[in-house]
């Protein structure tokens, strides 16, 4: 079979596997985070077990090790780096046999059962035959390919393999990286796992949704891809959100040296929408990967490197229409003019597209050391560095020229394993250190709130955020019978540095054109004193689970784990002005409670038949989470130490600093005395039924119930509302109109006036997350295969704000209730009901071998509430991007949009519902071709977003503040505010998304 | 195994246990604003032993700058009203208005904020309201329904033992009124010209004119003499259309014309010396105790007096005292 075969087949098989994962199991010789076991059954034609047969494991074309069967036909390999292995059997008389693509995964035994056929001699080949494995392992969830890692590799780390699970949803604004949500949570609660040990996701922490990347841990670097949604096992450290894991490619006894190299450019196929500049950018890729043995099957190294430099052009960063509250016919040279001359304050580069640069390399290393039979050493090291220029940052309007991020990782990683038939020891031990460090444009930010419009630096940088961490865990597995006991313990130290505050390089908000031409709007600035210290968080954990094999069809497992987090009782200085004139300390440190670290889990499986043709599987358990150190460390910086400048009415722009502003009070960011560290509840129920003619259906169920989780409130709120507007919301500062701006009267929403806001942190938040999912996997033939995942879900929390780099947006509109309820209890933000990815594989045997495969990918939109433009306070509360609309027929204008609009005319007087409204679906059609040369090259074509829908920011404003009309007083003494209806609502702000490319290469397979 | 299945049970119930937790931030902690009313008897503008408590005065707790109500207490007989369990922070203290009526008004102690924060003993906050009628100038005081009580201040020009009917005439810049029924309050019993007092009364009106009856003099301070505004006999006679009623004034050089006693008055009529029908007449209170004998006809008089209202659009000088009528 040839590579090209192989890679097809590895695609076809692997995937089938992985649908398979949940609910195939054996008995486990003893589970191992990081290797997994084979146990190969040799029987003849008339199923009879043959002895003496000489087994061997093939990696990559490379021997791997050899046994010889014993009495009963079978031999076993205990202890294996996860991966995709071929299994030779090779008797005298008989016709040798190779299974390919028998998948390994770790903390699971694979079993195959090879039938050999006697045949006279000469022998002039092999028999090849597919995988017939099946395995255990409770832990995996599917719904999605994991093993496609040399296909659709639109970045080239292990964070896009996101895009191949239905149960994910991914950032559809052209910003890679893993997930901007799971199981309904924001991303930070998902980690990466690389080798068994924790590795860092290093995200921007005031940019929640950020979808962090790892280019670090490249694709031809590793060796399997998966994803776990719930930690079922006793010693899965396990997070609230998935984890992504990964284990690296290691060496084989054969010499492997698989170059390759891309290139695309802007014009080769990209969209005009996409490129509205012409621009002419061009990407390049390379990279090497090389492998083989240092000592036979004792030894063996793998090295590898990639550089890339990518340009890719943005579109046009306004779609501008009739929704602007300007009707300026080129608002953009408007907004140009308008600002002061001088190419300090040049401020086309943000209203034009700009290009996108990343720029970088990384390498890494893995060397295998095999100790007798039973006893492995793996060590691997590595580190990325790269630039980006122009990246996108978050979700805010501004287009993001002239940013710019350093980043760079390092990551070593060894694991010692070692064991019996009746027992496994595994030890590992990990370092990683990772930084980015962002800088902003040099102009503040500055918004236009009625026209959308934005200029100068992202209001969320600069940042400088570092994070080191060591690992060190043990696991021991031992046999007794029909019960396999486990039990260890994990140490982990980590070190975070997040110096960032936002808006420190200030933030003006104007209402149009005329303010902006007036320099009338409002302006805020938080400055500080000291630097941000560095926060190290200690974690131990110990766990003990038993699995019992109750009988040959049904498997029980239960166990406990307990983890312990300890955080730095000495970063977050004392404010004894805010103690004075509240009580509350604000340095007060959340603390494990004991009784909270215990997390008991359990979950059975049965095989109806014990054939693994229709299982049915469950879980359920408790998952302790970790503490969010984005919050803790926001606590540790604003501790008295941050100081907020704020100024309304004729500005300065686009000053910064004592010039811009005057000074409005501390701003403080405090936890409150019992908050807890989060936690989540977790249940999964799947049903898998093999059908006839190789189709599998898989219908998988589960619910997720995290709490605990961090809810903001200002504790320096007013004490009461100033006023009611005349639909009933209640006012917390006294208005000022600039135009289409509303902005509070500075200090007039304050408790204390010599503070700004104070942020307290309760453990009051929750996210409920249902989820079903399915999973159809067909094989026509060898040569084609059809796989298909549906996964719908309904999320629900009262967590408001997630999506938005503001703390402010955070806080509830309506802090005492509306009517009686909590508003912000609703849909979450993170509400991506409908996701869908398909994909089809078609592989052509033969010399010239083709093959050819798509990837379609559909995902909801995004859940957003319909309020005002981002800038435009309502309500006073500080917060300019978290008050909804009151959708009312009586606003100029507002019954039309209404109508045209089914999630508004249910709520028709009344304030909108949370993320009552959503944006418009994504879908994407991904294609990869490869054509096979000659001596293992093969061209190749990717093209991504071949069809795809236009996406980006959304026009979320149901209406607009009228810049003619002025904020009055009704009769009954109510606030009427100014408003018009948008008739814009819905519709396409900003265009952002994954543009389409096309690129082409080569690359040796061998 | 059953143990293990208990730990699942009680972690299930575990992840339900925070329904009835509070996890919210603790509430900001809590103080008293204890409020404390007068009232200003004495217009006084603080507490003096003349001054009373005032029950039912209702208050409000507004946030600094708005107009919604948060809280709402009202004075019980001792005049204390008590907020309790009020968080932390700034707020403004208003009394409703409504409640109190038309004549009583906030004198002290409704303006600015209140603001409680957290001490090591207390955070109790005390203010003090002083309510009372209201005080307004005698221009406003002429424009006022009847019945209305009021404070006015003003400067004697006729103390009340003047006359026989013991009014007692106040002049301010802006207006004079002459107050009726007029009685002292506190050790004094009289009060001289040019004294400044406070004069608690009733608005009411005679022959159509408005007057301050029943009125309640507070001596405030002695000052002196107000000086007359010089008049012409006619401005005299019409009192300048009403607008120099009961104000003090002077009419220089008239020619005694006549002398008579209508309706048990006597009165002498004095003239322009230029011109004879332009008549005033003098209005000599009994009390001054001044004959007939004592204003020769054709003689000359400088005479000053306030401006007394006879009801029929003409208006009479009314002298204090002998020295208030020269007659060379």
């Amino acid at each position: 079979m040839s590579p090209l075969q192989r890679s097809c087949r590895r695609l076809l098989c692997g995937t089938r596997s992985l649908l398979l994962l949940p609910w195939l199991a054996l008995p486990l010789a003893g589970q191992s985070p990081s290797a997994g076991g084979l146990l190969a059954t040799i029987v003849d034609e008339r199923g009879t077990p043959v002895p003496q047969v000489t087994v061997s494991l093939e990696q990559n074309g490379g021997l791997v090790r050899s046994l010889v069967t014993a009495r009963n036909g079978q031999v076993t390999f205990g202890i294996l780096t996860p991966g995709s292995y071929a299994v030779l059997a090779e008797e005298l008389g008989y016709q040798p046999v190779r299974m390919h693509d028998v998948p390994v995964q770790a903390g699971g035994t694979s079993q195959v059962r090879i039938t050999i056929r006697r045949m006279p001699p000469p022998i002039t080949a092999v028999a090849d035959v597919p995988s017939n494995a099946t395995m255990s392992i409770a832990t995996v969830q599917g719904g999605g390919s994991d093993r496609n890692l040399r296909l659709f590799p639109r970045t080239t780390d292990i964070s896009s393999a996101g895009r191949d699970f239905s149960d994910i949803s991914v950032p559809d604004d052209g910003r890679p990286g893993y997930a901007i949500a799971a199981n309904g949570l924001r991303p930070s609660w998902s980690s990466l796992v690389v080798d068994g040990v924790p590795e860092a996701l290093l995200r921007h922490p005031g940019i929640p949704s950020e979808a962090a990347t790892a280019p670090l841990f490249a694709r031809d670097g590793l060796s399997d891809v998966s994803r776990t949604g719930f930690g079922a096992s006793a010693d899965d450290p396990s997070v609230l959100g998935s984890t992504l894991e990964g284990t690296s490619q290691r060496g084989t006894g054969k010499f492997t040296f698989r170059p390759w190299a891309t290139y695309s450019g802007a014009k080769l196929g990209g969209r005009g929408a996409d490129n509205p500049d012409d621009s002419a950018a061009t990407s390049i890729q390379a990279g090497l990967a090389m492998g083989g043995a240092i000592k036979g099957d004792t030894a063996a190294w793998f090295v590898r490197g990639d550089y890339q430099q990518l340009e890719l052009p943005s579109a046009a960063p306004f779609t501008l229409g009739s929704t602007m509250a300007d009707s300026d016919a080129n608002l953009l040279g408007a907004f140009a003019s308008a600002a002061p001359a001088g190419s300090q304050h040049d401020i086309n580069r943000w209203l034009a597209p700009t290009v996108r640069t990343w720029k970088g390399g990384s390498g890494s290393g893995r060397l295998d050391w095999r100790f007798g039979p039973n006893t492995l050493l793996a060590v691997r090291a590595g580190g990325a560095s790269w630039t980006e220029q122009n990246p996108q940052v978050g979700t805010e309007l501004v287009n993001g020229a002239g940013a710019e991020l350093k980043a760079h990782d390092v990551s070593a990683a060894a694991a010692l394993t070692t064991g019996s038939d009746g027992w496994t020891s595994e030890t590992r031990l990990g370092g990683h250190s990772a930084a980015r460090d962002w800088t902003g444009a040099p102009l503040p930010a500055t918004l236009i709130a009625g026209d959308a419009l934005a200029f100068g630096g992202a209001a969320n940088l600069a940042g400088n955020f570092k994070e080191m961490g060591i690992d060190l865990s043990e696991a021991f597995s031992y046999r007794m019978g029909v019960h396999t006991l486990k039990v260890g313990g994990a140490v982990q130290h980590r070190t975070v540095n997040y110096d960032y505050i936002p808006g420190s390089a200030g933030l003006y908000t104007f209402g149009d054109l005329g303010t902006f031409t007036a320099m009338t709007g409002a302006f805020y600035q938080a400055t500080r004193g000291a630097a941000s210290p560095d926060i190290g968080v200690s974690d131990l954990a110990i766990f003990a689970e038993d699995q019992w094999q109750a009988t040959p069809a049904f498997q029980i497992f239960a166990g406990v784990r307990f983890d312990h987090e300890a955080l730095p009782t000495d970063v977050i200085a004392q404010d004894a002005a805010w103690e004075r004139v509240s009580a509350f300390n604000n340095a007060a440190v959340p603390t494990d409670s004991k009784s909270q670290d215990f997390a008991p889990r359990g979950g059975f499986r049965w095989d109806a038949a014990g054939n693994g043709h229709t299982v049915l599987s469950g879980s359920v358990g408790l998952v302790p989470g970790q503490y969010d150190l984005a919050a803790f460390a926001e606590a540790a910086q604003f501790d008295g130490d941050v100081t907020v400048r704020r100024s309304t009415g004729v500005l300065a722009w686009p000053a910064s600093g004592s010039t811009a502003g005057t000074d409005a009070g501390q701003a403080l960011t405090t936890f409150a005395p019992n908050v807890h560290k989060p936690r989540s509840f977790k249940t999964d129920l799947s049903l898998a039924q093999v059908l006839a003619n190789g189709t599998t259906l898989t219908v998988s169920g589960g619910y997720r119930h995290a709490d605990y989780l961090l809810q903001r409130t200002d504790l320096n709120l007013v004490a009461g509302a100033l006023a009611t507007d005349a639909d009933g919301r209640p006012l917390f500062g006294a208005l000022e109109q600039y135009g289409a701006l509303l902005t509070p009267t500075v200090g007039s929403n304050r408790r204390f006036p010599e503070f700004d806001h104070v942020y307290g942190l309760t453990s009051s938040g929750y996210n409920d997350h249902y989820q079903a999912t399915l999973a159809l996997d067909h094989h026509l033939n060898q040569s084609v295969s059809v796989q298909v995942a549906y996964t719908y879900s309904h999320t629900t929390d009262n967590l408001p704000g997630e999506m938005s780099a503001d703390p402010a947006n955070r806080l509830s509109p309506f802090p005492d209730g509306l009517n009686g309820a909590r508003w912000e209890d609703g849909r979450s933000d993170f509400d991506i009901p409908h996701r869908l990815v398909a994909t089809l594989a078609l592989a052509t045997p033969g010399k010239s071998a083709f093959n050819l495969a798509a990837r379609f990918r559909m995902q909801s939109g995004l859940p957003f509430t319909p309020g005002f433009r981002p800038g435009v306070d309502a309500n006073g509360d500080g917060a300019a991007g978290n008050d909804p609309a009151f959708v009312s027929p009586d606003t100029p204008g507002l019954a039309t949009v209404i109508a045209a609009n089914s999630c508004l005319s249910s709520q028709s007087g009344s304030f909108a519902a949370r993320n009552s409204c959503r944006d418009a679906a994504v879908q994407a059609l991904d294609l990869s071709a490869a054509v096979k040369l000659v001596h293992g090259l093969a061209l190749t074509v990717d093209a991504y977003n071949v069809i795809s829908t236009s996406t980006g920011l959304y026009d979320h404003a149901l209406v607009l503040v009228d810049p003619h009309g002025t904020v009055t007083t009704d009769a009954s003494g109510h606030t009427v505010l100014p408003l018009l209806a948008n008739p814009g609502f819905g519709q396409l702000l900003s265009r952002r998304g994954d543009a389409r490319i096309i690129r082409i290469g080569f690359r040796v397979e061998n | 195994m059953r143990r293990n299945i208990c730990l699942i049970l009680l972690g299930l119930s575990a992840a339900c246990s925070n329904a009835g937790e509070s996890l919210k931030y603790p509430s900001l902690a809590i103080g008293r604003l204890a409020v404390s009313d007068y009232f200003d008897r004495d217009a006084s503008g603080g507490v003096t032993p003349d001054d009373t408590t005032f029950a039912g005065a209702r208050f409000a707790l507004l946030a600094p700058g708005g107009t919604d109500t948060l809280r709402t207490a009202v004075a019980n007989a001792s005049g204390v009203a008590i907020f309790d369990s009020v968080p932390v922070g700034a707020y403004r203290l208003v009394v409703d208005r409504h409640a109190l009526g038309d004549s009583i008004g906030v004198v002290q102690g409704d303006t600015g904020l209140v603001r409680l924060v957290t001490t090591q003993d207390s955070i109790t906050a005390i203010r003090t309201i002083g309510l009372g009628y209201s005080v307004v100038s005698l221009a406003t005081a002429r424009t006022l329904p009847v019945g209305r009580r009021v404070f006015v201040r003003g400067v004697v020009t006729v103390p009340l033992q003047t006359f026989s009917d013991t009014a007692t005439y106040l002049n301010d810049s802006s207006s004079a009124l002459r107050v009726t029924n007029a009685h002292p309050i506190g050790r004094t019993t009289r009060n001289g010209i040019g004294d400044s007092v406070m004069v608690l009364g009733t608005i009411a009106q005679v022959h159509g004119l408005t007057v301050l009856d029943q009125g309640a003099i507070y001596t405030l301070a002695i000052g002196p003499a107000p000086v007359p505004i010089t008049v012409t006999v006619t401005d005299a006679r019409t009192a300048q259309g009403g607008t120099l009623d009961a104000q003090l004034v002077k009419v220089i050089g008239t020619t005694i014309r006549d002398t008579a006693t209508v309706n048990g008055v006597f009165v002498v009529r004095a003239s322009d010396p230029a011109d004879s029908t332009n008549l005033v007449d003098v209005l000599i209170d009994p009390a001054l105790g001044a004959p007939a004998s004592f204003f020769p006809i054709g003689s000359t008089m400088t005479i000053t007096g306030a401006l007394s209202y006879d009801g029929a659009n003409v208006w009479g000088i009314k002298p204090r005292m002998a020295g208030d009528i020269i007659i060379p």
